[in-house]
C-alpha cells in the first residue's frame, strides 16, 4: 500500500514539475471544443443538441495521446526493472499508474467541464448528467487506455497502433457516456440504464484491464 | 514478499542458455556461488554479459536451465532479495536526489535513510540537486545508494565503474567488499581488471560460441 502512495506521489510530482506537459490533454480539450464551435457556426441553437457529443469527443480525443508515454517513461529509463526486483506486484504497480494519471488526466476535464457546458450555453441538467456520465466512464478509459499502451511499451511510434487498439474499446463507453448525459435530464441518477450499463463497463475495464496491462508490462520487460 | 534467509544465500546456475533475438550468447553454463564469494563476469563487447546479468536477476528468460536464487527457481518467483544495477540508472530527472531516493525507500520499504547511502556514496553535497544536473558518474553513484537501501543479499552490478572517477571505483570496491564481508553475494560485469574483493573471488570469462 506504502509503495502504491509513494508512485502516485511520485508521478504527480513528476508532471508538476514537467513544464506544463500534463497539461496539454486540457489544452486539446479547450481547443477542440472551441474549434468545433466555430466550425459549427456559433449558433447556440444549433450547437446545443450537439453538444453532448462534441464535449464527449473531446475528452476521448484529448485522453488517446497520453496513454503512450504511461509506461514507456518507466520502462525506458530502467525504473521498471528495480520495481518489477522489488517484489511489488505488477497489478499494485499498473493500479498505481492508472489512479494517478485518473488524477493528472481526468479531474482537470471534470474541473473544466462547466466551462465548457458554459461555451455551449446547457442547461445545468446536461451539466450535471456530462459529470455524472465522466465520473462513471473515466475508470474504463483509463484501463483501456493502460492496456494498449502497456501492450505497446517498446515500440517506436506506437502511438497510431495505440489510438487502433484503444478505440473499438472505447466506442461502446462513448455510446452511452452521450446517450446517458442526455436522458439524465428526466431521471434520477439510478433510472438511467446509460449509467448503468457505464458501470458495468467500468468494472469490466478495472478486472480485465489492470491485470492484462500487468501480463503485457511482464512479457515486454522479457 | 519476504526476503529469503541468510542461510540460503546460495545462487545455483544449472546448464543456462541465453540468447537475444537470434543471436544463441551463451550455452551451457554452470556455476554456483556461495555467501561471500565475488564473481567478475568478463568478455568482450556484445558477448552476452548484461544478457547473462538480467537473466540472473529473474529480468530475461533464458531459453534453457534455471538460476536457483534461495532456493527458488527466479523465472518463477522474481526474488526481491536481488539488487540490480543495469546500463540504465532509472533515475527521474525532474526529481531531487533525495526524492529519487525517498521514493525507492518506499518500494523497498527499507529502514534505511536515503541520507545515509547518499553518505556512503559520496553524494551528501548533491542532495537536493534535480537528478538531470548529475553528472553519469554522480548517477552511477546514486544508483549504488538505491542498492544500498535495497539491503539484498544478491548483488548485481552490470559496469558499475562506467563513467566512475578513481575515487568512485574505490567506493564501489569497498562498498562490496563489505557486502561480501557481511554474507552477501557480488556479481559483477566489467571492462576493469578485475580485483579481489572479500576471501573468494572468481573471473567467469565469456568467449564467443562456435558460431556467430
Amino acid at each position: 500500500m506504502n509503495s502504491i502512495g509513494g508512485l502516485i506521489v511520485r508521478d504527480i510530482r513528476i508532471a508538476l514539475r514537467s513544464g506544463g506537459a500534463w497539461l496539454l490533454g486540457l489544452v486539446f480539450f479547450a481547443v477542440f471544443l472551441s474549434m468545433s464551435a466555430i466550425a459549427l457556426g456559433g449558433e447556440f441553437k444549433t450547437l446545443r443538441p450537439l453538444a453532448p457529443a462534441l464535449i464527449w469527443l473531446a475528452v476521448v480525443f484529448s485522453l488517446l495521446f497520453s496513454f503512450e508515454h504511461l509506461f514507456s517513461d518507466d520502462a525506458e529509463d530502467g525504473s521498471l526493472e528495480h520495481i518489477k526486483l522489488s517484489g511489488m506486484s505488477m497489478n499494485a504497480y499498473v493500479l498505481a499508474k492508472v489512479c494517478a494519471h485518473w488524477l493528472l488526466a481526468i479531474l482537470p476535464l471534470i474541473i473544466a467541464l462547466p466551462l465548457a457546458v458554459l461555451l455551449f450555453d446547457l442547461p445545468t441538467d446536461i451539466l450535471l448528467g456530462l459529470f455524472v456520465s465522466m465520473v462513471i466512464a473515466s475508470p474504463a478509459l483509463v484501463c483501456y487506455g493502460a492496456f494498449s499502451g502497456a501492450c505497446l511499451v517498446g515500440f517506436k511510434g506506437g502511438g497510431f497502433l495505440l489510438v487502433l487498439l484503444t478505440i473499438p474499446l472505447v466506442i461502446p463507453v462513448l455510446i452511452f457516456s452521450v446517450s446517458g448525459a442526455v436522458s439524465f435530464q428526466n431521471a434520477s441518477l439510478f433510472q438511467v440504464l446509460e449509467f448503468q450499463a457505464l458501470a458495468g463497463i467500468s468494472l469490466i475495464a478495472a478486472a480485465i484491464g489492470i491485470p492484462a496491462a500487468a501480463a503485457a508490462l511482464n512479457t515486454v520487460m522479457e | 514478499m519476504t526476503t529469503a534467509t541468510k542461510t540460503s544465500s546460495q545462487l545455483v546456475v544449472t546448464d543456462l542458455a541465453v540468447s537475444r533475438g537470434d543471436n544463441l550468447l551463451i550455452d551451457g553454463l554452470s556455476f554456483s556461488m556461495d555467501a561471500g564469494d565475488t564473481l567478475w563476469v568478463a568478455g568482450s563487447n556484445g558477448i552476452g554479459k548484461t544478457s547473462l546479468l538480467k537473466c540472473i536477476a529473474g529480468l530475461l528468460r533464458p531459453d534453457s536451465g534455471h538460476v536457483v536464487w534461495g532456493e527458488q527457481d527466479v523465472h518463477k518467483y522474481i526474488s526481491s532479495d536481488t539488487g540490480y544495477q543495469g546500463h540504465h540508472d532509472g533515475h527521474k530527472p525532474n526529481l531531487t536526489v533525495l526524492e529519487n531516493l525517498r521514493f525507492w525507500q518506499s518500494v523497498f520499504a527499507s529502514p534505511i535513510a536515503p541520507e545515509y547511502a547518499l553518505e556512503q556514496v559520496g553524494l551528501s553535497a548533491q542532495i537536493n540537486l534535480r537528478a538531470k544536473g548529475l553528472s553519469a558518474g554522480q548517477s552511477r553513484r546514486l544508483s549504488l545508494a538505491r542498492l544500498l537501501i535495497k539491503r539484498a543479499s544478491l548483488w548485481i552490478l552490470d559496469e558499475p565503474a562506467a563513467a566512475m572517477d578513481a575515487k568512485g571505483r574505490s567506493v564501489i570496491h569497498a562498498l562490496v567488499g563489505e557486502h561480501v564481508a557481511s554474507g552477501g553475494c557480488a556479481l559483477i560485469a566489467s571492462h576493469t581488471p578485475p580485483e579481489k574483493i572479500g576471501n573468494n573471488t572468481r573471473v567467469l570469462t565469456l568467449s564467443g560460441a562456435e558460431h556467430e
